[in-house]
């Protein structure tokens, strides 16, 4: 496990010095289960506590409750982050920085709340990162999650920021990650597989 | 009375095709806000499609239809309607905005990553002149 972190940080900073002069990027994360609460708090570490660059975080796993507790104690700034919440099942609504989405296939809702947020931060300087795309097929149609990877990454582009989607690499179709890979910057595997 | 009734056409025309523009947009969309909106706007357009298709039927072959207790053009109850639906929709659209507004968020983020970094300055040249002195004192 250790191993495997160390694996991550190693090939995160590698990437990170690849791609400091860059302002916009994307990168793909494929983890295994067991690293992937890791990955993405390092990821989040890096972009808010160390650089100071505000975003916005996709959850479709935690709720935002579960995801600022963790975030707090690993000493990160969530008032810097603007949270959407996919996963609780609730009906939507806005509390604190967070908007609650109510299921994760309102994609359509997805997408808007998405571009209004990331267009309302203020800086250059910005992130999004998208935890996990192997939910939303869990939810959705395997073609509509092949038109929304394909929307993600065009408006990524459009928004000139440094996008993160992070996906569990066995419970994602291989079709699927290739596009995506085809799509991103780069590629960080963790827990097997080849850097991209 | 032929230039009323082209003009009552095109209208017609144009709604029909606005509407039928509005079914194609919303079966692209999932269910949420965005497509409930879309929803509230289509009745607010059908209220006033009907409104127009009725009146454009009346003057084109002169009929004139009376409905007790409602005056000489009941048509006109679509055109209520459709303003009834419209304030529904606009609420719907203060819905939305509340829910999908991020402006104030950004305005607050900026102020803080402001903050911060005049925190940091201070921070740093505080640690500067700390060195400086300690430098002074080891000379």
């Amino acid at each position: 496990m250790l191993e495997v972190q160390e694996t991550f940080k190693k090939e995160f900073e590698t990437f990170k010095k690849e791609f400091k002069s860059l302002n916009d990027y994307i990168l793909l994360i494929t983890v295994d289960a067991k690293s992937y609460q890791k990955a993405a708090i390092d990821v989040v570490m890096s972009l808010v506590s160390e650089q100071n660059i505000p975003g916005v975080y996709v959850s479709l796993n935690k709720p935002y409750e579960i995801i600022q507790r963790l975030f707090a104690s690993n000493n990160i700034d969530t008032r810097l982050i603007i949270f959407i919440d996919v996963c609780s099942r609730t009906e939507t609504k806005k509390v604190e920085n967070c908007l609650y989405i109510g299921s994760p296939e309102k994609l359509s809702d997805m997408s808007v709340a998405m571009d209004q947020a990331v267009r309302a931060l203020p800086r250059e300087n910005k992130f999004l990162i998208f935890d996990s795309l192997n939910t939303l097929s869990i939810f959705n149609k395997p073609g509509t999650v092949a038109r929304f990877i394909h929307f993600l990454t065009t408006k990524m582009r459009e928004w000139k920021i440094k996008g993160v989607i992070i996906t569990l690499e066995k419970e994602t179709e291989p079709a699927l990650l290739d596009e995506l890979t085809q799509f991103s910057d780069s590629r960080i595997d963790i827990g097997g597989g080849s850097n991209g | 009375m032929v230039n009323l009734g082209i003009v009552g056409v095109t209208t017609v025309i144009f709604g029909i095709t606005s509407l039928l523009l509005i079914s194609r947009a919303r079966s692209r969309l999932s269910e949420g806000s965005i497509r409930r909106y879309m929803d509230n706007f289509a009745i607010c357009l059908a209220f006033i499609v009907i409104f127009s298709i009725w009146q454009t039927t009346r003057s084109l072959l002169g009929i004139d239809i009376t409905l007790e207790g409602l005056g000489n053009y009941p048509e006109y109850i679509f055109i209520i309607f459709a303003y009834v639906a419209f304030v529904v929709a606009s609420f719907k659209v203060l819905k939305v905005s509340e829910e999908f507004g991020f402006k104030e968020d950004g305005k607050r983020i900026d102020k803080l990553i402001t903050e911060i970094s005049i925190n940091s300055q201070t921070k740093n040249q505080h640690l500067a002149k700390k060195s400086m002195k300690l430098n002074k004192i080891r000379k």
